[in-house]
């Protein structure tokens, strides 16, 4: 799947994209049209580069790394898609100034952009070289963005040129003539014929053109990455080698975001976010707790933090050791579908069953699923939490589930959110065993301030059941 | 040649037609053939069209302007495929139009070209300021009839407007009507205190009370104020209208028992959609409006042509032009060598 297909998953991922400081619309493109890396290698080649640049753009900068980065960025802002004028000219049309100049442009760029790299000292960044290309569009070797059919391509030309000069009447009015039009229509055949020429030069050139532009559209996200890891604090995660997915001090960027901008808006210290820690094998984890404790946001957490990595991002824990997935599978939300016709049940069902799909094919994947038949009665709602479990048992998968159903059976991990104390929620999860559920609702209820009366009269309900 | 040198005293110029067949084109060529062609650079946009196709319908196709070697102009990637003079291309711009982006080249050789470039006050603002880094001595936007807003100090310090017989074949309406819009263009600039309060407004109706309070009428625009809560004329000393006046407004002001006492304020003159008429009565009763941003009105220029054939006294015109507007009136196909 591609980077744009996981942008509306509830997890963040459109947040951090919003948030990146993307230069170019050409970076853009390219970051929406990259896919999953699924290969070690190539994750772990992206990680080192993204940190490699990381600590040469913002580990112990001088004033000159800051000014070279700052000349580096506003050359990136002038990047153009030329796509289009790329494609003409591998279909043999005859370029038009416009596009001439599109080229001479984008490869005067790429010329700024090497050097601005190399300044940087960037490493494993390689912007092809494209001075051939400048050379064949600018004759007279001035290295300004500018171009005409110029005077230097042909003798002739430059002879036609100058004689024409003189023979045009000052304010263009009156009959021009004869050797007039004659010369204008030469000079018109003969730059036509030049333009031909230019063409069939460049478009030798047009795979080197492309490869640079999408060169300066990488350099562009890895910049914009860069500067992520520094203002959201992210980090470097490791690929995992044992199939255990571990992170230290997780954290929702959004959230986090958030709690910032309301501490902002009434000018009071921003809530803290407390940074959960969990680990999971190719197993089924169950989480249990409170409402409000945080649980849906572990799940969102461990889906934006997977793609991240796997998209080549920083990560947003203190530490993370990953284990690579084929696919990422999110069901999180409310799936009704009022449009389509189906029910919150059904919605949900559904989406169960796409997980479901990839399992039966066999894929190595990670499956974060928000609680499992919640929109049912909760005797059928748990027999089918249970099956599911027992389906995802011995499956190579990772399937992370929040729950409030007390579920049977010792096959599976179980997490529980430390809850409420003292009236204060403590969001940290920790190991417990069957037929711990918390009974935390009502408290929860109370603390959001809700009608008294109602509450004692569901705890008197809940006294004579037992 | 004072004209000339008139406009050479600022960094910007709009030119303005009150009608179609009023001249604008020769006026412009005019000017662009007459300023300096050394040691003094001009850089020439028009206001862009909508569309191709309606532009043929109304049969308002643009004519062509004869620009001078090292002229630099702005125009669509369709008129640039089709110029007819030689130039080289310095800057693709990201403004874009029906007609392909906006492109800005230099002259080499003189010669003719289309122009159309941004279509919007906002866009032609970005332009001027875009072309700065060729470091033109004069940027020059030719307007458009129709939309008055790239004549506004928004997008240049001075103003030519053109007028004549195809505005009007009758000489004492097309004085009048002429000197109503010149009349706009020359009112005054609001005092200071009432210029900062008003300054930062885009949207919206605002008062200014005795105290320099600001009041925020909360109405989108003049075109709502039936949706006022609040007496717009109950405490005010001043009203600022961020986006049009209109007729109803200015009448509710002039209905208003404390006519005398208000100053009523807009951006500048390019947001005054009034009859000739709400505007006398307004004044009648005391009623006095200024601008926040006003720019100078170098000259008009008549016409006395008409596309029909109806030709009127040019000398005549020029000077009853003259009495009525008190800024100076030319006729420049007549007098191209004089003035």
């Amino acid at each position: 799947m591609l980077f744009r297909d996981y942008l509306e998953i509830p997890c963040g991922v459109r947040f951090m994209f919003d948030s990146l400081q993307l230069l170019s619309s050409c970076g853009r493109n390219r970051l929406l049209s990259s896919s999953l890396m699924v290969s070690k290698d190539e994750i772990e080649g992206a990680i080192f580069l993204l940190k490699g640049s990381y600590e040469k753009l913002y580990k112990d900068v001088t004033p000159q790394t800051s000014s070279e980065l700052a000349a580096l960025k506003h050359r990136l802002m002038c990047l153009r898609e030329i796509e289009g004028t790329l494609q003409r000219l591998e279909k043999d049309v005859v370029l038009d100034d416009i596009d001439l100049f599109e080229i001479k442009y984008a490869s005067l760029l790429a010329g700024y952009v090497r050097a601005g790299v190399e300044n940087l000292g960037l490493e494993g960044v390689d912007i092809p070289n494209l001075t051939d290309v400048v050379k064949i569009l600018d004759p007279d070797g001035m290295n300004i963005e500018s171009f005409y059919v110029y005077d230097s391509y042909s003798k002739e030309l430059g002879r036609i040129r100058a004689e024409i000069r003189p023979l045009q009447a000052p304010d263009m009015a009156g009959k021009q003539s004869d050797r007039l039009l004659e010369l204008l229509e030469k000079e018109r055949l003969l730059e036509r014929d030049i333009r031909e020429e230019l063409s069939k030069k460049l478009k030798r050139r047009s795979p080197e053109i492309r490869s640079a532009i999408n060169a300066m559209g990488d350099l562009d996200i890895l910049l914009a990455k860069c500067l992520q890891v520094k203002t959201m604090g992210l980090c470097f995660a490791t690929v995992s080698d044992d199939g255990i997915t571990e992170y230290k001090g997780m954290f929702h960027p959004h959230i986090v975001e958030i709690y910032r901008s309301l501490a902002e808006r009434y000018s009071s210290k921003a809530k803290e976010f407390t940074p959960i820690d969990i680990s999971f094998g190719r197993e089924s984890v169950t989480i249990i707790g409170a409402n409000m404790g945080g649980k849906s946001v572990v799940l969102k957490m461990c889906a934006l933090n997977q793609l991240l990595f796997q998209f080549g991002f920083g990560v947003a824990a203190k530490e993370g050791k990953i284990d690579i997935k084929e696919e990422i599978k999110v069901c999180i939300g409310d799936e009704q579908s009022e449009t389509e016709g189906l029910s919150s049940f059904a919605g949900e069902v559904r989406a169960i069953e796409r997980v479901l799909e990839s399992v039966r094919e066999g894929k190595c994947i990670l499956a974060l699923i928000d609680e499992p038949a919640r929109t049912t009665n909760p005797i059928e709602g748990t027999a089918l939490v249970a099956a599911l479990l027992n389906i995802l048992r011995d499956k190579n998968i990772s399937a992370v589930m929040t729950t409030h159903y007390n579920v049977p059976g010792d096959f599976f991990r179980r997490l529980r959110v430390r809850g409420l104390k003292e009236g204060k929620m403590d969001y940290r999860l920790v190991p417990t065993s069957e037929g711990e559920i918390p009974h935390e609702a009502i408290n929860v209820a109370r603390s959001l301030g809700v009608d008294p009366q109602w509450l004692s009269e569901a705890e008197k309900i809940l006294g004579e059941d037992n | 040649m004072s004209f000339i040198s008139e406009i050479q005293k600022f960094k910007s110029l709009s030119i303005v037609g009150l009608e179609k067949n009023t001249g604008k084109t020769v006026c412009l060529n005019y000017i662009l053939e007459r300023l300096p062609s050394s040691g003094y650079s001009v850089a020439v946009t028009s206001i862009g069209i909508d569309g191709e196709s309606k532009d043929q319908v109304t049969g308002t196709q643009k004519p062509e302007i004869v620009l001078k070697e090292g002229t630099i102009f702005s125009t669509s990637e369709v008129f640039y495929a089709r110029r007819r003079l030689l130039s080289e291309l310095l800057e693709i711009t990201n403004e874009r139009s029906s007609l392909g982006r906006i492109v800005t080249a230099r002259v080499l050789r003189r010669g003719k070209v289309l122009l159309s470039g941004p279509s919007s006050a906002q866009a032609l603002k970005r332009w001027v300021k875009g072309v700065e880094k060729f470091s033109p001595n004069l940027t020059i936007v030719d307007g458009a009839l129709s939309r008055l807003s790239s004549a506004s100090p928004v997008v240049s310090e001075s103003l030519i407007l053109t007028t004549g017989a195809a505005y009007s074949v009758d000489m004492a309406t097309l004085v009048r009507r002429t000197k109503f819009i010149v009349e706009l263009v020359g009112l005054d600039r609001a005092k200071e205190e009432i210029r900062s309060a008003f300054d930062d407004k885009e949207s919206g109706v605002w008062g200014l009370d005795d105290k320099g309070e600001l009041i925020d009428f909360h109405l989108e625009s003049s075109l709502t104020i039936d949706n006022s809560k609040e007496d717009i004329t109950g405490r005010s000393r001043a009203v600022y209208v961020a986006g049009a006046l209109t007729d109803r407004f200015l009448k509710m002001i002039a209905d208003s028992r404390r006519v005398k006492e208000i100053t009523l304020v807009v951006r500048d003159f390019t947001k005054i959609f009034v009859t000739e008429e709400a505007y006398r009565s307004f004044l009648k009763r005391g009623g006095c409006i200024k601008v926040l941003q006003k720019s100078r009105l170098i000259a008009v220029c008549v016409n006395p042509v008409s596309p029909r054939g109806i030709v009127l006294d040019s000398d005549k015109l020029c000077e009853k032009m003259y009495e009525a507007v008190k800024v100076p009136v030319y006729d420049i196909v007549k007098n191209r060598e004089t003035i």
